[in-house]
């Protein structure tokens, strides 16, 4: 007997951002806690219309780049001006103003590591097997459809009870999403 | 600019806009601008989202254009040169080029400078028109990007390959080493190492986190497994989830941000490799903007050179509209003038100052031995973009090509004339010298356009040239307020 | 026609001698072959007058020279200052049968000298040809251009302005103080001596014996004719040569000489630029280049505003001269020297080079073994002959013992160029002691500094020349003012000798301590 497949969730799919923003208020408003929208572009809004926070990738900026400016100066302190201090033209040992370009390009480098590997780990890539990357019509995802996604872990989830919510929120395509 | 206020994609031909609905009280008349006034779309004829996929990811899809080889066979060919002539160079010596005393500095740093200028414009394009919400950026930026990491690559082989000992190029990294001793932080060239290398890690990882979407929909319409596995792969498995994207945005934000100083500061730094030196014409202050400038200027010429010939040739004039194209010239003219007015005034201080020997390195830029490459960047960098003045150029394609290679010849010799020219007369005559170069920089230098192109080529064949989720975003169809993208009018 | 005896080659004798080759002629700064010598305006009544012949690789008309029924052909050189309608024709050169170093070099006036006329000839016929020939100067530049390079005086206007030398100067900017300490200023106490040196360009007539002296005791290499076109030649001090005045006029030129080596400036530019600290200052004030650290960018010599900085373009020491010309050298990835590739010959021994066995051997015995040899990619410029200063210094460490009395008197020892200056010009010595020579040479007021508005401190100063005009000459050869002078006056808004004297900030002299147990 082959075994019922388990559910990840369910998908709706709709046609414009529009519809999509409304149907993600209202599933907000249901109070859900698991789900998600996915489209080919961000949509002006949505972040609000799901309830999420400001992200806070700034954060791993910031510390990349406070780490690259204090690094960058310290290192060329250490260099130039203790562990082997060298008469230079008359130059002083270390000098802020000439120690600024390397540490200012350390803080971009470091800060754009930061923002970059912050968005990386904030949303969990790279994970190459995905249930939604299984599924065949969410390919249409990156082309030019928007859906919503309540997973089945949700406390609140109910196959049946969903599936009439999404209906009513206009959507042309419902279906269940295998693991 | 908020779309959501003019709205131009209903171009019903009175010019008048009513948007009724059921359920909304009374009717919505909203007027639209006078055609005059109207600004063109970015995307022409209302392409849909679908239709922009299947587009920019098609360029990819479809069997190799012959065109495409007929480029590339060549490309590589001159690549297989800039390599042999750099084993030529590093197993002779230096000599095999032109410097001498006094010019030690010749095409080597002419053609480093001249590359990283070029690569400006795209993170220009980047990251300041994204802060400044120019969204028309959206349909070159990736181009633009690819076109800064490649221009970036050929830039930076040049540091490298003309110092005279290249196999210790390595100590010009803060790496511990058997003499115990460190790098030296006061020098330029220490800059120069630190900036160039920013540079080119910020401009990769810019570039690749714009893909990764991009990525995520040629994975999505793979045919094949290979490319389902390679473009999969470097997509890290993007869903297009709304809380990646904005996380993603943020980052985005950030990395403009963070690119803003950077392309300022990189050429800037560059440009102190001749400022903190004390030969007349390179000692002054006016270089770190000037610099920028200028390579901002040079940079929008080489997309304008790639850009102009690609839309046609890939069939993407619906987004690469003539709109973009104008605008791009525009800014191509802004920074010609700010160039221009920078040739002036280093004249104006060499003058004011008094300095017989500033004067005279002046002086001798426009009427000594090397007369003819002043005149020829003068010609090439000031009057060549007042052109881009009148509409009737900025909408002809073809002048467009050609004044754009015009300005990045006129940028090539205004490199020359600050190296050169500044180098081969300077405080005591006794010193004077002249420069040539031999066959060795000329292959190398050409040898470069083709590392540029063979791998512009494979970026054209493999990669998403446009950006395909950004150009979704910015039409009517994605703005939720808009009667495209599914407003029913209202309520918001 | 005059012939004469070559300054380098003598009669011939040196023709295979490569220092002698490669030295520039003091007047001409022709190396590596002889030129037929005519005046400016003979050459022009010719109509064999180059306009405008400054360029690598200059090129001059090739011409056939006929006296009695022999010929020969050479390259014409219009000379400022030679005497109208003369011909100077250098001996020594073109000699077929010679070495490796002397083929091809030059053309052989031999041919056309008999013994009825040995030194003076009359009669010549000069008939141009169709071809040109390419020839390799040092110096391209001949005149000053207004500049206060060279300073000179009457000796009335000496003794009437004796300050006149630091009147030259650029106008000082405003004082100001620096944000930093000068960290050398603390350095400076910690050295015994403080090195120096005074150039007297009264003394100095331009012989070049300076030139060879360095090139013979600091390992300089030569790169033959190809390479000088390109400007690479290696000389680490150089006599500049410039031309004052109006060639047009009757005796209107006069001709200043300069030795120029490397300043050691106190403030160098160039060691502020190199990126990998190859280039430092110690404690005695030497600018010290480190050539195991240069990595070869170059910057330095940019920077220098003296240009006394030699760049290895190609291993000199290791590629034969044959192979040092044309404008595509052979690689060591294709070459073969002595049947056997190059590759495998570097693979097996680094240290072999290709030259040729029996040249290898005898390159070994020329080279000085106190000196290390560089190879490409390096920079390289005077040291103030540094294994002479630290072999005194050892010597009278040695000789101190337990009485710490460690510095070395002046006069124990003496550079190269110093030791062969056969008019004494050039003084070198301990700045720090005030008895010793070079010190009391530079208290003279004809002291200055080459570049004063640079500020680099430069511890190599110059005595302005003095001219003494005889005053029974007649009055178009009895000037008043050097020619020099009358260039900078035109040029520039000072006056050295109508002004009261300004006493320029920098060019106070320092007080050198030095430390421990001066005298």
């Amino acid at each position: 007997m082959p075994e019922t497949p388990k559910i990840y969730g369910i998908i709706a799919e709709f046609l414009t951002p529009a519809d999509l923003m409304h149907a993600a208020e209202k599933v907000r408003d249901k109070g859900f806690r698991k789900w998600d929208v996915f489209t080919p572009f961000p949509v002006h809004g949505m972040d609000k219309a799901m309830g999420l926070k400001n992200s806070p990738v700034g954060w791993f900026s910031f510390i990349g780049g406070v780490t690259g400016y204090t690094s960058g100066m310290l290192m060329i302190w250490w260099m130039n001006a203790y562990d082997y201090p060298v008469l230079i033209g008359g130059k002083p040992m270390f000098s802020p103003f000439g120690a600024f370009p390397p540490s200012y390009e350390l803080t971009i480098l470091l800060g754009a590591f930061g923002a970059l590997g912050g968005m990386l780990f904030l949303n969990r890539l790279p994970r190459l097997h995905h249930p939604l990357l299984k599924h065949r019509r969410f390919a249409m995802a990156t082309h030019d459809r928007f859906y919503l996604v309540i997973e089945s872990s949700d406390p609140k989830y109910s196959e049946i009870e969903t599936r009439k919510l999404l209906e009513s929120l206009g959507s042309g395509h419902i279906e269940l999403v295998e693991e | 600019m908020s779309d959501a206020v003019t709205h131009q994609a209903s171009t019903s031909p009175s010019g008048h806009d009513s948007i009724s609905a059921p359920g909304m009280i009374g009717t919505i008349r909203l007027q639209a601008p006078p055609a005059e006034l109207q600004r063109e779309p970015m995307i022409a004829h209302q392409r849909s989202p679908g239709w922009l996929s299947d587009a920019i990811a098609g360029v990819a899809e479809c069997k190799t254009p012959l065109w495409w080889w007929l480029a590339f066979i060549p490309s590589v060919i001159m690549m297989t040169v800039c390599f042999s002539m750099i084993i030529y160079l590093l197993s002779t010596g230096v000599g095999v080029w032109g410097p001498g005393h006094p010019v030690m500095w010749g095409w080597a740093i002419i053609n480093f400078v001249w590359w990283i200028g070029i690569g400006h414009a795209g993170t220009l394009i980047s990251a300041i028109l994204f802060l400044l919400r120019q969204k028309w950026r959206t349909s070159i930026n990736r181009a633009a990007e690819a076109m800064t990491i490649f221009a970036v690559m050929c830039a930076g082989i040049f540091p490298l390959i003309h110092i005279g000992r290249i196999w210790y190029g390595w100590w010009l990294f803060p790496i511990p080493n058997s003499f115990g001793i460190w790098p030296q932080f006061r020098s330029p060239l220490m800059w120069d190492v630190f900036a160039v290398s920013t540079y080119f890690t910020v401009s990769v990882l810019f570039w690749y986190m714009g893909l990764i979407p991009d990525l995520a929909v040629m994975r999505d319409r793979a045919k094949n497994k290979i490319r389902k596995f390679s473009y999969g792969l470097f997509a890290l498995g993007w869903t297009g989830s709304n809380r990646h994207w904005s996380h993603y945005e943020k980052a985005y934000l950030i990395l403009a941000g963070l690119s803003t100083p950077l392309v300022l500061s990189v050429h800037s730094i560059v440009s102190l490799d001749f400022s903190v030196s004390q030969l007349p014409g390179w000692h002054t202050t006016i270089f770190p903007p000037y610099f920028v400038a200028g390579a901002v200027f040079s940079g929008f010429g080489m997309v304008l050179s790639l850009l102009v010939p690609l839309r046609r040739l890939l069939h993407l004039e619906d987004i690469i509209t003539v709109r973009h194209v104008e605008l791009m010239c525009k800014v191509t003219l802004a920074t010609g003038s700010i160039v221009g007015y920078a040739y002036g005034m280093e004249f104006f201080i060499a003058w004011y100052s008094g300095n017989p020997y500033e004067r005279y390195a002046f002086i001798n830029r426009a009427t000594g031995h090397y007369w003819w490459a002043y005149w020829a960047m003068i010609t090439c960098n000031v009057v060549v973009p007042q052109f881009f003045w009148f509409k009737k150029v900025r909408t002809c394609m073809w002048l467009v090509f050609i004044l754009s290679i015009l300005v990045n010849i006129g940028m090539w010799f205004e490199r020359f004339v600050i190296v050169v020219i500044s180098l081969h007369r300077d405080f005591i005559p006794a010193n004077w010298g002249y420069f040539r170069p031999t066959w060795v920089d000329i292959m190398q230098y050409l040898g470069t356009f083709g590392l540029f192109f063979t791998f512009f080529l494979l970026f054209i064949r493999f990669v998403p040239i446009i950006a395909i989720a950004e150009v979704k975003g910015v039409t009517p169809q994605a703005d939720p307020h808009h009667p495209l993208g599914g407003a029913k009018g209202g309520h918001h | 026609m005059i012939f004469h005896r070559d300054y380098k080659m003598d009669d011939g004798r040196f023709n295979n001698n490569g220092w002698m080759q490669e030295l520039p002629d003091p007047i001409t700064k022709m190396t590596w072959e002889n030129v037929i010598l005519m005046s400016v305006q003979t050459a022009k009544k010719l109509g064999l007058y180059t306009e405008n012949r400054e360029n690598n690789r200059i090129r001059v008309p090739w011409v056939r020279m006929a006296l009695e029924g022999r010929e020969v052909y050479g390259p014409v050189w219009a000379q400022p200052g030679q005497a109208d309608n003369t011909i100077a024709l250098a001996l020594g050169y073109g000699r077929t049968v010679t070495g490796r170093i002397g083929k091809f070099s030059g053309f052989d006036a031999y041919k056309i000298r008999t013994a009825k006329a040995s030194h003076v000839a009359v009669g010549a016929k000069i008939t141009k040809t169709a071809d040109d020939h390419w020839l390799a100067v040092t110096q391209d530049h001949g005149a000053m251009e207004g500049r206060p390079i060279i300073r000179e005086a009457t000796l009335k206007q000496y003794q009437e302005h004796p300050k006149f030398a630091t009147a030259f100067n650029m106008e000082d900017p405003p004082a100001f103080s620096p944000l930093y300490p000068n960290p050398f200023d603390e350095a400076k106490k910690l050295g015994h001596h403080q090195w120096g040196m005074s150039i007297d360009l009264s003394s100095c007539v331009g012989c070049s014996s300076c030139m060879v002296a360095c090139q013979s005791e600091n390992n300089v290499p030569i790169v033959g004719k190809y390479q000088v076109s390109n400007n690479r030649e290696m000389h680490w001090i150089r006599i500049d040569r410039y031309y004052t005045g109006d060639p047009d006029k009757e005796d209107g030129i006069q001709v200043v000489n300069q030795p120029m080596l490397c300043q050691h400036c106190e403030a160098a530019p160039c060691e502020n630029v190199c990126p990998v600290n190859a280039t430092v200052h110690d404690q005695e004030g030497l600018n010290v280049m480190v050539y195991n650290r240069c990595v070869g960018t170059r910057y330095c010599s940019n920077n220098c505003p003296y240009k006394v900085r030699r760049f290895n373009f190609f291993d000199y020491n290791r590629r034969p001269l044959e192979q040092l010309s044309g404008p595509v050298y052979t690689t060591p990835l294709t070459h073969s020297t002595d049947g056997e590739l190059d590759l495998f010959r570097w693979w097996k021994d680094p240290d072999r080079g290709n030259k040729p066995s029996d040249e290898w051997e005898l390159l070994k015995l020329l080279k000085n073994p106190d000196v290390t040899v560089r190879m490409r990619g390096v920079m390289e410029k005077c040291s103030y002959c540094i294994q002479r200063i630290e072999g005194a210094k050892i010597a009278q460490k040695v000789k101190a013992g337990a009485s710490g009395d460690v510095i070395v008197p002046d006069g124990t020892f003496k550079t190269a160029c110093q030791q062969a200056c056969p008019a004494e010009a050039i003084v070198f010595g301990n700045i720090a002691d005030p008895e010793s020579r070079v010190s009391k040479l530079k208290a003279q007021d004809r002291n200055y500094n080459v570049l004063d508005f640079l500020n680099t401190k430069p511890r190599t100063t110059y005595l302005a020349r003095i001219r003494n005009p005889n005053p029974d000459m007649p009055e178009e050869y009895n000037y008043k003012t050097a020619h020099s002078t009358e260039e900078f006056e035109k040029k520039n808004d000072i006056h050295p000798f109508e002004e009261e004297h300004r006493e320029p900030a920098h060019a106070k002299p320092e007080t050198y301590g030095s430390g421990k147990g001066a005298s």
